[in-house]
């Protein structure tokens, strides 16, 4: 009688404590996730900060181009008053694909490549698309290892019962992806 | 692609100085990783140079970065690493700035190395000198100087002291290795890690310390 209310015992101590332990792995894997998404933001925000000395800096030079800067600045408004993560990735997309067009702007004015203050802020640029692509692909990383564990067996069970739902990757839109047409 | 990640998990550090395209001569070699050896001891600071073969198909940033991840170039705690990676079949090269030395050494400064040191010589495929001159920049950055483009050449103040560390550690190694192996000469390679080891004879690089990186830095083509 004594022994196996031990045993009971004892089975519900190491059920417990598994539990626990699966619980505070997903806990876990969850924030690293938040974490990693701070990074991603970190990076637009520099991206962020970048775009009005860039604009300055070759604005005057691209009389006939001034629709890509009204692009611009309309991304990066939208991007300051995005409220939510979607909203403020879907903006930064946008931020992403106008600063790409200017990008191949640039490539295409010879007399831009010589002027060293374009060059420098170009450089910061690229590595800044550069650091956010890195970012990115550590967030979908996590978010990947994260929603793996969700959907195994047994944590799915424990996932369900503390609601710890799947987590959404980050996709990079088309238009970013690939080059855009310019016609000068 | 699948197949040369794989490949690039298993490269392992030879030391600061990883020439796996084999485009620097031995001479240059073992000048550079005395050099870089050097740094790290007195900054912590750690600057790794890979040269590879060819990109696989993959970009030079997708590559710097996997490399310096996996071989975690730096302090684990400052993020202070470099990694200049040169590759000559795709005629591309990167600079990969770990984290904590971004604000030093910055994305346009990064580039301009790249621009005004280091590919003038490569155009001229004088690779031994392209890396050295930008090696010389970077660190010449990281310590606070303006970039010149002359930065490798004695040109900067810091010359003469650079010589004299230079040759107090060629000394020091030279004292070590004659009180450890009474003389025997050895290969290029097991000179590195005899004097950071000092009473062991290991052969291979000790590896580097953690560092992490991601994406800072710029890249180029010549």
């Amino acid at each position: 009688m004594k022994k196996s209310l031990l045993i009971i015992l004892a089975f519900v101590a190491v059920m417990g404590l598994s539990l626990m332990s699966t619980y505070n792995g997903l806990v876990t894997k969850s924030q690293n996730i938040d974490g990693q998404w701070a990074q991603v933001e970190t990076q637009y925000q520099r991206r962020f900060d970048l775009i009005p000395n860039l604009v300055n800096s070759v604005k005057g030079i691209f009389t006939q181009e001034q629709e890509v800067f009204g692009q611009i600045a309309e991304a990066r408004t939208r991007y300051s008053g995005a409220q939510t993560v979607d909203a403020k990735a879907e903006a930064a997309t946008q931020v992403e694909s106008a600063l790409a067009r200017l990008l191949v702007i640039v490539e295409n004015y010879p007399q831009l490549q010589s002027n060293k203050a374009v060059q420098s802020l170009m450089d910061e640029l690229a590595g800044t698309e550069n650091r956010i692509s890195v970012e990115r692909k550590r967030f979908n990383d996590q978010v990947r290892d994260y929603n793996t564990t969700v959907k195994r067996f047994p944590t799915n069970l424990m996932a369900n019962m503390f609601n710890f739902d799947e987590r959404a990757y980050f996709e990079a839109v088309e238009q970013a992806a690939t080059a855009p047409k310019v016609e000068l | 692609m699948i197949w040369f990640a794989v490949l690039l998990l298993l490269a392992k550090p030879v030391g600061y100085v990883n020439d796996f395209a084999e485009i620097i001569s031995p001479a240059v070699e073992t000048k550079l990783e005395t050099r870089l050896e050097s740094f790290t001891a007195s900054t912590s600071n750690e600057l790794a140079v890979v040269t590879l073969k060819s990109l696989e198909g993959d970009t030079v940033e997708n590559t710097a970065v996997a490399l310096f991840e996996q071989w975690g170039i730096g302090q684990k705690d400052k993020d202070n690493g470099v990694l200049l990676l040169v590759v000559p079949n795709e005629r591309e090269l990167k600079i990969e700035v770990g984290y904590g030395l971004e604000p030093v050494l910055t994305d346009s400064r990064a580039g301009t190395i790249i621009r005004d040191v280091i590919t003038p010589k490569f155009k001229e495929n004088d690779y031994d000198s392209g890396i050295t001159d930008g090696v010389e920049a970077i660190l010449a950055v990281l310590a606070g100087q303006e970039i010149t483009q002359s930065a490798g050449t004695n040109n900067y103040d810091g010359g003469r002291v650079v010589l004299i560390i230079f040759i107090m550690v060629i000394t020091f190694i030279w004292l070590m290795r004659r009180r450890v192996r009474q003389g025997l000469p050895g290969s290029r390679k097991s000179s590195w890690g005899g004097w950071s080891s000092g009473k062991s004879n290991r052969s291979s690089f000790g590896g580097f310390s953690g560092g992490s990186s991601g994406g800072g830095g710029a890249s180029g083509r010549w």
